[in-house]
């Protein structure tokens, strides 16, 4: 095995045994790209000499005393994610040329424990996708057919991790976009509670839903992780303060545990291989001593149409600070006449920055809060959402967790979907869910469709990570599913 | 739902988005099978729902309203568009 290929527990304890350096690794990371990336382009930005300079430091840390759990393991951000100093472009045109001025929490706490910074991933323009088709620059391919999507909006974190070009990574999640390419690249994704990890430096798309997450090789990596980025900070009011989840109890197997199986989830219109896939995994999950019964959530059906009335209600207002005054591309300094007055600086500027994608959810959005149709639309959308929420609260009195698929296909063709908004956002009927309800969700591998990789969600109450880890962390035992790896050459 | 092109170029001049003829034709296409699937929250009962506007969290943290000095100003002005010294350069506002 590669040093790229290895997980972050088994890195770890390499470094810690002082079998290889973390320069070897990082190197091997990079090597990694340098062969493959150019078809799979998950990365926007590469900083092999800034990775290397970390992956030195970090094994003069090693050397003396006790490594933290990521000292010296090379990590992919999601540029989405301010790095200070680093040019961070969201996906979008409009900040090409922005260089962050300062680091996100997560990215702070990732350096403090000498983590190494091996690059910045792609997405969807502002996280605004299911496919990363949506990015201003390139399209990712999925690793393990290069004709298919890699899913998104963390399209390019989980292609990353997918084809062994770093040990972990971090994405985001507001309707699905950490889980559902999780799923179609075949590694592990998880969706944190609102509240348990800072957004502080993360490029904003609906405030009240983003959240950061990790992307990793196994579920005891996500967690790894997820221990390190989560908690309580200064920067972020809607942080909580939280336990690091109990990284030994994960091993204790989940004997007597509830699952609910949620009717609702299993549709018309999901592959017959994704069913099959997930019914096998709750078998799977049977054997392993968990007690298994349905469970309905009828509101289920009005999530996604919640979410996007939501999500595009905050987008109009997050993506105004784009209008080319004080930062991003700006008409004043571009091409071409210039513009006559202020308003045509904020009209002109967006034009040229925002994609399609971008400026199709600003004005849905707009209507969505405009006067005539805010309570019709915005207003009873909350409420609704309110009520996604207690329906959760009121299941998860019976049950520990909820097992559902976690995208109703494997990964589909490069421009299939993509003309046709519609059927794309429908791509996130299974995840959306969970960010409505402010829950917590986990994809993991349980099988494959035609050599493409399906993915099994575990939902959770509100801050009950350590379920999900515990749970995924069984079945990933019990099965080699995550093992596999896709063939690039 | 009927959403023409006229509605896309208000909510555009709302938004203070220049939007090509191309872009008002697409987008009002697609606007209107997006609201045909968002319109079923209608359906939905919410006579019973405690709050008008639904989501309030619970603020967790304050911080104290207190002026403090940025370290970073000399890369935030560098990244204005339009600069005279430390002063951000814009459009005038009135005639």
């Amino acid at each position: 095995m590669e040093l790229n290929e290895l997980s972050i527990a088994a890195a770890h304890d390499g470094l810690a045994k002082r079998k290889f350096s973390s320069k070897e690794i990082t190197q091997s990371c990079l090597d990694q790209i340098a062969q493959h990336d150019k078809k799979v382009a998950a990365f926007l930005n590469v900083d092999a000499e800034g990775a290397l300079a970390q992956a030195a430091d970090a094994d003069g840390r090693i050397a003396a005393g006790t490594p933290g759990a990521l000292c010296g393991i090379p990590i992919a951000l999601k540029d989405l994610i301010l790095q200070k100093g680093t040019v961070t472009t969201g996906g979008s045109k409009i900040l090409e040329k922005y260089t962050a001025t300062y680091d996100a929490t997560v990215v702070s706490k990732l350096a403090e424990t000498r983590a190494v910074f091996i690059g910045k991933t792609n997405l969807d323009e502002f996280a605004m996708g299911s496919s990363t088709e949506n990015s201003a620059f390139q399209k990712t391919k999925n690793p393990w057919n290069l004709e298919r999507v890699p899913g998104g909006s963390s399209g390019g974190s989980a292609a990353a991790v997918a084809a062994d070009m770093c040990l972990g990574a971090l994405g985001t999640d507001t309707g699905g976009s950490v889980r559902q390419p999780a799923s179609l690249c075949g590694i592990v994704g998880l969706k944190p509670t609102y509240g348990s990890v800072s957004r502080y430096g993360i490029i904003a798309m609906a405030s009240s839903l983003d959240q950061v997450g990790p992307m990793a090789k196994t579920v005891r990596d996500a967690a790894l992780l997820f221990n390190v980025i989560a908690g309580k900070d200064a920067h972020d009011s809607t942080t909580v303060k939280l336990k690091p989840v109990d990284l030994e109890a994960l091993e204790r197997g989940i004997n007597g545990i509830a699952i609910g199986i949620p009717d609702e989830y299993f549709i018309e219109g999901m592959d017959a291989g994704v069913q099959e896939s997930v019914e096998r995994a709750i078998e799977k999950l049977r054997e392993l001593g968990a007690r298994v019964s349905t469970v309905s959530l009828p509101l289920t059906r009005y999530a996604l149409a919640v979410y996007q009335l939501t999500m595009t209600s905050e987008v109009s207002t997050n993506l105004a600070r784009y209008d080319g005054i004080r930062y991003g591309h700006s008409a004043v300094s571009g091409a071409g006449t210039p513009p006559a007055d202020l308003i045509e600086v904020y009209r002109k500027s967006k034009a040229a920055g925002f994609g399609d994608e971008a400026k199709r959810r600003i004005i849905l959005g707009t209507f969505a809060l405009s006067a005539g149709y805010h309570d019709q639309y915005y207003v009873k959308a909350q409420q609704v959402r309110k009520m996604i929420e207690r329906e959760f609260t009121d299941v998860f009195k019976s049950v520990d967790c909820l097992i559902t698929p976690t995208s109703p296909s494997v990964a589909f063709k490069v421009g299939e979907r993509y003309a046709d908004p519609l059927t794309m956002y429908l791509s996130d009927i299974y995840t959306v869910p969970a960010n409505m309800g402010n829950i917590c969700g986990i994809s993991v591998p349980c099988g494959f469709v035609g050599g493409l990789p399906v993915g099994l969600q575990v939902l959770a109450k509100p801050f009950d990570e350590a379920t999900l880890f515990r749970v995924a962390r069984a079945y990933e035992q019990a099965t080699e599913w995550h093992a596999r790896r896709p063939q690039l050459n | 739902m009927e959403f023409t092109e006229h509605d896309v170029e208000k909510l555009a001049g709302l938004a203070r988005i220049e939007l090509t003829e191309q872009q008002k034709r697409t987008f009002s296409k697609q606007i209107a099978s997006i609201l045909d699937y968002v319109r079923q929250v209608q359906e939905v009962d919410t006579s019973g729902a405690r709050t008008s506007e639904g989501n309030y969290r619970k603020i967790e943290s304050l911080r104290t309203d207190a002026v403090s000095q940025t370290k970073e100003q000399e890369e935030i002005v560098r990244q204005f568009p339009d600069r005279l010294g430390n002063l951000n350069k814009v459009r005038r506002v009135f005639d």
